[in-house]
Parts: C-alpha cells; sequence; structure tokens
C-alpha cells in the first residue's frame, strides 16, 4: 500500500510541472502584459521599457518561466496588477470559500444521490424510480446558472414578498450581522443545493446503473439462497461494489466541481476563486489568473491522488496490479 | 470488448443469413427504444425549423428592435411574446437555434477529430508516443475546463468562432481515453495480425481494420457531446464570454432575459426549455445508440 501511494505521488509531479507550464504558455502566448499601456499618451517608450524591466517582461520567455516557476514553488505567486496586493493572500482569502461551497455541495450530492440510486435501482421500473431517472435526465440538461436564478427568484424574493421565511439570495453573510457560523450557513443553503442537485443527477444515473448489474451477479444471488434478507443482501453484499464506479465518477467529476462552483459562485455572488478568476480575466491581470490555475489544478491533481487511494482501498486489484 | 471481433463476424454470419447489415441491425435495436425514436423525431424537427427557418422568417422580426411592442405576452401575432427591446421571441428563438446547434456540432467535430486522433495513435504505436499523448491527456484532464475556457475567451475575444474552437480543443480528452483503451485491446487480435501479414500499412491498419470497430463509443460520445457543449455555451453566455449581443444564442438569450424571469417570464422560460429539451433528447438519443451498438445486446 506504501509503495502504492509513493508511486503515485511520484507519478504527479510531471502533471504538476505541466500544469504550470499551460498555465504559463496559456497567459503568455495569448496576451501581451504590456497591451494595457499601448494606447496611453502619458506612456514614454523609456517608462514602459522601465515597467517591462521591472517584471521581467524583457526577458526571454523561457527565463521569465523558470523566475516564476521558482517563486511558485516558495509560495510566492507575485503581485496582482490590478489591486497590487500579493495574489497569494487574494488566493488565501477566496480558496476557503469556495472549497465550503464545493465540500456543502458534495455532501448534498451524495445525500441525495445514494438513497434515491439505490432505490432506483431495487424498485426497478416503479414509478418511484422512473420519477428519480427522469428528473435526473432533467438535472442533467438543465443549464446550472438558469436553476440557480430560479431558486433566487423563488427561495429569496419571492418567499420575501409572500411573507414566508426565505433565504439570502447572494453573498457569503449578512454585512450588519457579521461573518458568524448561521449566516454562513444561511447563505450557503441555495448555492450548495443547486450545484449539490445538479451533480447528484449523474451520480444517481451511475448508481443505479451499477447496482442493478451487481445485483445480476452470482455472489448476490447465492447470498440470497443462504436465506439473508433483502436489506442485508444490498446494504452489506451488494453496495460495497457498486460503490467502486461512483468513486470513479467522483474522481472525474473534481474539475467539474471547480467549472459548476465558478458558474454558481457568479450566480449567487459567493467569495470564491472561481469569481476571482472571473473578475481577474476581464481585467486581464495575469499573475492572479496564472495563480488561480496552478492551484486549482494541483488540487485536481491532490483529489485525484486521493481518490485513487481510496479506490485502492476498496478494491485490492488496483493495489497489486 | 475482449469478444468484439468475433462478436462481429458472428453478426456478420447473421446478418448473411438473414439479409441484414450492420447498419440495419443497429438501426432495428435503436428503434425499440421508444424514447430516444422520439428524440430523434423532436431533434430531426428542431434541425429543419432552425435550419429552413430563418428563409421564411423576416430577420428584423428576429433584430430589430419595436418600441411599439415591448414586453408583450404570447398571442396570436407573437406565438412566444415579444422580449424587453420588442423583437420576436419566437424569431429569435429559431435564429439562435441555427447558432446554438451549429455550436453543438461544429465543437464535437472537432473534440471528436482530436480525441480520436490522439486515442488512436496512442493506442495503436504504444511506447513512449502512448506516454507522452496520455500524460498529455491527463494534463488537460487535471486543468478544470471552465477557467481555460474563460481565459482563452477573454485573450480571443468572444465569438462564435472562438467559442467553437476553444469548446472543441477542450473536450476531447474522454474520447481519446476509450479509444486508445480499444486499440490497445484491437491491435493484439488475429484479424489484425492478418491484415499485417497480408502487408497492410500502418494507416491502413488504422484506418481501415481498428477504427471501424471501436466506432460505438465515437458515435456515443459524439452524440453526448453536443448537448454538453451547448450547456458549456450557456455556461459561458452567463459570464458574458459567450456569443455576443445582438447575435442570438440560446444561451445569451436567457442570460439577457434574467432581470425579468417574474415580470416577463416567457423571455426566459422558451430560451430555456429549447436548451432543456434539445439536451434532453441528445442525452436519450446517445442512450439509445449505446445500447445499439453495444454487441452484447440481443439482435
Amino acid at each position: 500500500m506504501v509503495r502504492y501511494i509513493v508511486r503515485r505521488l511520484l507519478q504527479s509531479i510531471p502533471l504538476l510541472i505541466g500544469i504550470t507550464i499551460v498555465a504559463f504558455a496559456l497567459i503568455h502566448v495569448s496576451g501581451d502584459p504590456m497591451a494595457v499601456y499601448n494606447n496611453n499618451p502619458r506612456m514614454s517608450p523609456e517608462a514602459k521599457a522601465a515597467i517591462a524591466a521591472k517584471y521581467g517582461f524583457d526577458k526571454p520567455l523561457y527565463m521569465q518561466y523558470f523566475v516564476w516557476v521558482s517563486r511558485v514553488i516558495q509560495g510566492d505567486f507575485g503581485y496582482s496588477f490590478s489591486t497590487f496586493e500579493p495574489v497569494s493572500k487574494m488566493i488565501g482569502e477566496r480558496l476557503p470559500n469556495s472549497l465550503i461551497l464545493m465540500g456543502a455541495a458534495f455532501c448534498i450530492t451524495l445525500l441525495v444521490a445514494i438513497p434515491f440510486g439505490i432505490y432506483s435501482a431495487v424498485k426497478q421500473y416503479s414509478w418511484g424510480d422512473h420519477l428519480i431517472t427522469g428528473l435526473a435526465f432533467v438535472a442533467f440538461a438543465l443549464p446550472t446558472f438558469w436553476l440557480g436564478l430560479l431558486a433566487i427568484m423563488l427561495f429569496s424574493v419571492k418567499f420575501k414578498q409572500w411573507g414566508l421565511p426565505n433565504l439570502p439570495a447572494g453573498g457569503m453573510y449578512d454585512v450588519s450581522v457579521g461573518k458568524t457560523f448561521g449566516q454562513v450557513a444561511q447563505h450557503l443553503i441555495l448555492p450548495a443545493s443547486v450545484l449539490g442537485l445538479v451533480s447528484a443527477a449523474t451520480y444517481i444515473r451511475h448508481l443505479r446503473a451499477s447496482l442493478l448489474e451487481v445485483i445480476s451477479q452470482d455472489y448476490v444471488r447465492t447470498a440470497r439462497a443462504k436465506g439473508l434478507s433483502e436489506r442485508k443482501v444490498i446494504y452489506r453484499h451488494a453496495i460495497k461494489n457498486a460503490m467502486i464506479p461512483v468513486v470513479t465518477l467522483a474522481m472525474m467529476d473534481i474539475p467539474w466541481l471547480f467549472a459548476g462552483a465558478l458558474i454558481t459562485e457568479q450566480v449567487f455572488a459567493w467569495p470564491g476563486m472561481g469569481r476571482l478568476f472571473w473578475e481577474h480575466a476581464v481585467k486581464v491581470d495575469y499573475p492572479v489568473l496564472m495563480g488561480i490555475l496552478v492551484i486549482v489544478s494541483s488540487l485536481v491533481v491532490l483529489c485525484n491522488l486521493l481518490a485513487d487511494i481510496l479506490y485502492a482501498v476498496l478494491d485490492p486489484r488496483i493495489r497489486f496490479a | 470488448m475482449a469478444d468484439r471481433a468475433v462478436l462481429r463476424r458472428a453478426e456478420d454470419v447473421f446478418a448473411t443469413t438473414q439479409h441484414r447489415t450492420w447498419r440495419q441491425l443497429v438501426w432495428q435495436r435503436f428503434k425499440r427504444h421508444r424514447l430516444a425514436m422520439a428524440a430523434l423525431g423532436i431533434i430531426g424537427v428542431l434541425l429543419v425549423l432552425t435550419m429552413l427557418g430563418p428563409i421564411f422568417i423576416d430577420r428584423d422580426r428576429a433584430y430589430r428592435p419595436n418600441p411599439r411592442i415591448m414586453n408583450q405576452p404570447p398571442s396570436r401575432a407573437h406565438i412566444m411574446g415579444t422580449d424587453e427591446v420588442g423583437r420576436d421571441i419566437f424569431a429569435r428563438i429559431i435564429y439562435a437555434g441555427r447558432i446554438s446547434l451549429t455550436i453543438g456540432l461544429v465543437a464535437v467535430a472537432i473534440s471528436v477529430g482530436i480525441g480520436t486522433m490522439i486515442g488512436a495513435l496512442a493506442g495503436f504505436y504504444r511506447g513512449w508516443t502512448d506516454t507522452l499523448l496520455m500524460r498529455f491527456t491527463d494534463l488537460m484532464l487535471s486543468i478544470p475546463s471552465v477557467f481555460l475556457l474563460i481565459a482563452l475567451a477573454v485573450f480571443l475575444g468572444p465569438s462564435v468562432r472562438t467559442i467553437i474552437i476553444v469548446l472543441g480543443l477542450l473536450s476531447w480528452m474522454p474520447l481519446a481515453r476509450i479509444i486508445r483503451a480499444n486499440f490497445l485491446s484491437l491491435r493484439e487480435k488475429e484479424f489484425i495480425e492478418a491484415a499485417r501479414c497480408i502487408g497492410a500499412s500502418n494507416a491502413s491498419l488504422i484506418f481501415r481494420h481498428i477504427l471501424p470497430n471501436t466506432v460505438a463509443p465515437i458515435v456515443v460520445g459524439a452524440t453526448l457531446g453536443v448537448g454538453t457543449a451547448m450547456l458549456t455555451e450557456t455556461a459561458v453566455s452567463y459570464l458574458g464570454l459567450g456569443v455576443q449581443p445582438p447575435t442570438p444564442s440560446w444561451g445569451n438569450m436567457l442570460y439577457n432575459a434574467q432581470s425579468q424571469m417574474w415580470n416577463a417570464p416567457w423571455i426566459s422560460v422558451f430560451p430555456g426549455l429549447m436548451i432543456l429539451i434539445t439536451v434532453l433528447c441528445i442525452n436519450f438519443i446517445g442512450d439509445g445508440l449505446r445500447d445499439a451498438l453495444d454487441p452484447r445486446a440481443k439482435p
């Protein structure tokens, strides 16, 4: 097991190097950081050259890359072009918020998908199954932001008008109350539910299919033939194997969760990394964009690593392959 | 998967005795999937409407603001109502459908092309080609594509062409992995060995002998990919980096209608429904195709 983990750790190093190269190349090939000054009549060529020299833009690209990477390794992502704050501080402020949202959404996904997926498979072709599969199909085909806007419209705007208990429409906490646990939890309900329910749709479909396949296997028939109760057959014997593809799905889904979080953050004005990225993409703020790309992708690599280890725990065949 | 070649041969025998080709067999199995057939019908109607509609519907109805008929609910003259500047929503839906469907279809064509190429080369040549291409695939998979999409849309300037290319460039990875896995197993089969013996070139082995045997994941992946691409276009439109007004797409119609969601629901409901119906139908067709193309299924 230890050897497996070490091997997987070593494998992710070239991946991380690749990520820094892609992030750097993407940002630097697609635009010139000095372009902001092109239409500024007060900038003399000398002043431009001085700025370029200050930020190292006058050096060849590969030199710029090595300078940047050696700083990134030390945790220094440089300074934002627009706010002049250190990028690591900006990301440090936003990253926990994104993780809270994604964590809550993931919990909701599992809480919804596991019971409904099991029900759907055990009671195959019942009307409950048809309803669940139908809803999953619809959730899968809905634009996330539309669902989010509808939720805001209904649960915060209309409920308020109707005098019902309502949920806040956006943000992370009420400025007049402050950032308390209760406030954050209240503001978290809508975005986390929207994000969680949309991804639950995929999980339900996969869990249903995989459980149906497991149920038809011989060892399940044996368990039934032994006279075990249906509950024991499903929850003790079938579910363990049926969960393996779900772990794979969760693994493949992590980048998607970041993407979904980006949209959800935008809809609910949740101050996370995705929103930070969007705000600074519009301002063409290179250091922030490169920093976020590297951090988000590294998190994906880390999550994949954890999922792989979990996978090896669940399925001994992987460990010895 | 391993028995695909054998099964195909069996199917060929079956086909000759029954005077049916493989394609007919697939179609026969697909037809039994009633939901997928209905979805295919709806998509067909949509395609005809959006591709031919602009011939019959005046462009001005979709593009030119008309202050006298702002925010009108659906009526006989405007079956889906009018929007906040007095444009006919039905006309806009038709014009937008053209753009949205084109984005979905062309982006998928690009992504299937890249995915198949990379998967085929990696699986066929193995060795360092495989290592290099698959590590690159892993790399692309670990960078959340929406972030790249936003960055590229900002730098290259949002336009229909940029969106199509970027969507295509960022979505080929899962298909490449599947194709590679199929190539790895198929290249060891006897029929490939036989083809090699009679002197078939590598290109001929890849394109004439192996590729036709992995058509199932390509077709299914391509179908489902159209839906995903359209949903991604919607998401990018919401961030203001999608198709730019006045050119309508279903995504930007939905986005522009967000302030009117309660006062004039028809402005947002119809484009939303169009996306929902289209993606839903595409997913049904994809599922139907998956069942129909599965050689393990009974004929």
